[in-house]
């Protein structure tokens, strides 16, 4: 076996030639000795960013990365019907403004039209300034309301898929339980046919009629969205399901 | 987005191999303006900094089950992706070559000054041991590490035989890390 103990310091800096740093690769992986040399090594190397002065990266790319990532998550065939939602977001102060302007028509169906009016008039200012992404809205949205279950009856949450490019789909919830334990979560999945569950936001009631909450994944390729509480803002769907819809129509 | 916020690397590089974009928002927030700024300074220009940062953590996410402990934190392994590919384009390309790391961080500082202030005292540290090395040494790292050049281009580029270079890296590197670790050992009994 050929060790690549004098090759260490170049391979960590990246100063080999592709041949050899290939080889050295190579070694390394079979090689304990040489892991554990290079180990030090790497270490100081690993560093040397951290001499580079701050350069804040475009505000872009984060969504850009996470949007590649969430089509990742998406089957290709659905991916292919649907990805005109990437894009950038709007402010929040906006989303709910656009959120309130469209949860009027859906909260007609369950009643609560003349609250919603109310809050819908506090922000009168600022939809004005935002008619074109309302106008999107009630030109090609869609939404799907899902009703509170159990102990959850009564509070409720409006899906909002807005056809406006770069705004992503949203939820406008109302009479939303409070949460006892603080480490409790709201969470919002989307479930597609195959039962795959992807978080697509977590939150906590802030105590108001109504809350607006962006989702972060595209709807293109689920079928169903729920809502659980849950104790972990990550991992696998856990709680209990407190609210749910299907939101695609069933393939003919 | 879930609020991974207060996870440690370790707890969200499982998640991330479990496919949790939370976790990806996390390391993002965490390291991207630090990959950002390595691929920036390998490259010199931000759209292709962009592609390269895009490209490594999604490389990341898809590959976050192969991360070993063993071999490094995870911000180390997330800036080696980068660092990996920020090399390979520039060798892509012929014509552009880094300055040395003087002119690059004099040319950021005016760009973010109230940030560069804010710097922790950790990158001061790696800093100021980098500086502190005899000038042969640091450029020979810097250039190798920023420049993406091979130790036979550095030879050729700095007139000296390739035993030098390798000299320089591995006497170098040694005095960085006890460097780092004096100066850690100094910060520890402060406290």
């Amino acid at each position: 076996m050929n060790h690549v103990t004098d090759d260490l310091e170049l391979y960590s800096l990246g100063a080999l030639t592709p041949a050899d740093r290939a080889r050295a690769a190579a070694h390394l992986v079979e090689c304990p000795a040489c892991r554990e040399q290079a180990r030090p090594i790497d270490e100081v190397v690993q560093e040397l960013p951290e001499t580079l002065p701050s350069r804040e990266a475009p505000g872009r790319l984060r969504e850009r990365v996470l949007a590649s990532a969430r089509a990742d998550l998406v089957p290709a065939r659905a991916r292919e019907r649907d990805t005109a939602w990437i894009g950038r977001l709007i402010r929040p102060a906006l989303g709910l403004a656009a959120a309130l302007w469209i949860a009027v028509g859906a909260a007609a169906l369950v009643g609560e039209n003349a609250r919603i009016s109310n809050e819908l008039r506090s922000v009168t200012g600022e939809l004005a300034k935002y008619e074109s992404i309302a106008y999107g809205i009630r030109e090609g949205g869609r939404w799907w309301y899902m009703e509170g279950k159990e102990e959850w009856t009564g509070s409720g949450g409006t899906l909002i898929a807005p056809r406006v490019e770069g705004r992503p789909p949203f939820v406008v919830f109302h009479d939303v339980k409070p949460l006892t334990d603080p480490k409790q979560l709201y969470t919002i999945w989307l479930v597609s046919s195959d039962n795959t569950w992807v978080r697509g936001a977590t939150f906590r009631p802030d105590g108001s009629d109504l809350q607006a909450v962006d989702v972060t994944a595209p709807l293109a390729g689920f079928d169903r969205c729920a809502v659980t509480v849950e104790n972990s803002a990550w991992g696998r769907r856990a709680g209990p399901i407190v609210m749910e819809s299907r939101i695609v129509p069933p393939t003919p | 987005m879930p609020n991974t916020s207060d996870q440690s690397d370790d707890v969200l590089i499982v998640a991330l191999a479990g496919r949790d974009l939370g976790a990806l928002a996390t390391l993002y927030d965490r390291y991207g303006r630090l990959a950002y700024a390595l691929a920036y300074r390998i490259l010199g220009e931000g759209e292709a900094a962009e592609d390269v940062v895009h490209d490594a953590y999604i490389s990341a996410w898809r590959g976050a089950a192969s991360y070993r402990r063993e071999r490094g934190n995870v911000r180390g392994w997330l800036m080696s992706i980068v660092h990996h590919r920020a090399v390979d384009v520039l060798r892509r390309k012929t014509t552009f070559r880094p300055a040395p790391l003087e002119a690059a961080a004099e040319r950021a500082a005016d760009d973010d000054t109230a940030e560069a202030a804010e710097r922790n005292v950790e990158h001061q540290t790696v800093r100021a041991a980098l500086e502190g090395l005899p000038q042969a040494q640091r450029r020979t790292i810097e250039l190798a590490y920023f420049g993406g050049y091979t130790h036979v281009e550095l030879a050729e580029l700095m007139g000296v035989p390739l035993g030098t270079v390798k000299g320089r890296m591995r006497i170098g590197l040694q005095k960085l890390r006890r460097a780092l670790e004096l100066q850690g050992n100094h910060r520890e009994q402060s406290r």
